[in-house]
């Protein structure tokens, strides 16, 4: 069996998912169910006391592991404020570090999440830091105690794929914390390069949010997940600029 | 007296607890924070505000 290990929590699935864009939060729950995620992000934020809504907990499976999100974060002592409360509310111990001041490309703070991961570590938490693909960064990080890295594909929201594919590479041939790719991955075909590069998951939100029809979106990527995930244990042999016949070059009929 | 509640001022009576701020909200969806310490959901209808307290009402929302 093919396990993703994050922290003491061990996982089938490898992909993850998101709460956020959804226009029926009702779809929360089938998009789980399709697409086998085991691991969905969610944030905090204060209650609008005009007009409360609903908490989104009330549409996520008990089964689900929940990874509370320290969005609206601006440095290390927001981020960690922000994780205290969600595992006072009884969401458990996994954080995603996510401290953002850049507001064009919310281009994620490397430096002020490398701090807010060594003390949430040393805390307790099962700590899953969203970064810049630095693989500097990512060493400090493991050093720091957290469970996984998070490098981003390319700005959150933008649909826009592996921009990010050298530095990925790099994180990946070398970091000896799980890997999910976060962020940017728009197309299943995004994901399955993901995984065949050797990521060890991919959290996608936005693409399954706001497809016309989740819960086929959720299927999808799903499959990509699962075919890039073979395909990279299957150890595919590498591109070559020449051709390499695929038919034997010789005992050629003589015609 | 006043406080500060998700960041506006809030008039409120003398002597009103934390729970009395939140009549119409389900209590099992909200977390409550004073002044930036954590008020456990059984503590909050004996916890009594004091003038310039920052409370903080939060909830879950969809996140990435």
């Amino acid at each position: 069996m093919d396990i993703l290990k994050i922290g003491d929590r061990e996982f089938s699935s490898r992909l993850l998912t998101g709460t956020g864009k959804f226009r029926d939060k009702n779809e929360i729950k089938p998009m789980l169910k399709q697409s086998g995620s085991q691991i969905i992000t969610i944030a905090l934020r204060r209650v609008n006391l005009e007009n409360p809504q609903d908490n989104i907990l009330n549409f996520i499976p008990k089964t689900t592991t929940l990874l509370p999100n320290t969005s609206g974060a601006r440095n290390a002592q927001e981020a960690v404020r922000i994780a205290h409360i969600a595992r006072d509310a009884g969401c458990g111990n996994f954080v995603k570090i996510e401290v953002i001041h850049d507001a064009l490309y919310l281009m994620p703070d490397n430096e002020e999440t490398i701090k807010a991961t060594k003390i949430l570590a040393k805390d307790g938490f099962i700590v899953l830091p969203y970064i810049s693909p630095d693989i500097v960064t990512c060493k400090k990080l493991e050093d720091v105690g957290a469970s996984a890295v998070m490098p981003l594909g390319s700005p959150i929201g933008s649909n826009a794929g592996l921009q990010t594919k050298n530095l990925l590479e790099m994180i990946i041939q070398n970091s000896n914390l799980p890997v999910i790719i976060d962020a940017g991955i728009g197309l299943p075909s995004h994901a399955s390069m993901a995984m065949e590069m050797g990521a060890d998951a991919v959290l996608i939100n936005t693409a399954i949010a706001t497809a016309n029809d989740p819960i086929s979106a959720a299927i999808a990527f799903s499959l990509a997940v699962k075919a890039g995930r073979m395909a990279y244990l299957a150890k595919l042999e590498n591109q070559s600029r020449y051709a390499r016949a695929s038919s034997p070059l010789t005992g050629f009929l003589n015609l | 007296m006043e406080i500060k509640l998700n960041g506006k001022n809030k008039k409120i009576e003398k002597n009103s607890t934390l729970k009395d701020l939140l009549p119409t909200l389900n209590p099992d969806t909200i977390v409550t924070e004073v002044n930036l310490e954590i008020i456990k959901k059984d503590k909050r209808k004996d916890f009594i505000l004091k003038n310039g307290d920052c409370v903080e009402i939060i909830t879950f929302m969809g996140g990435g």
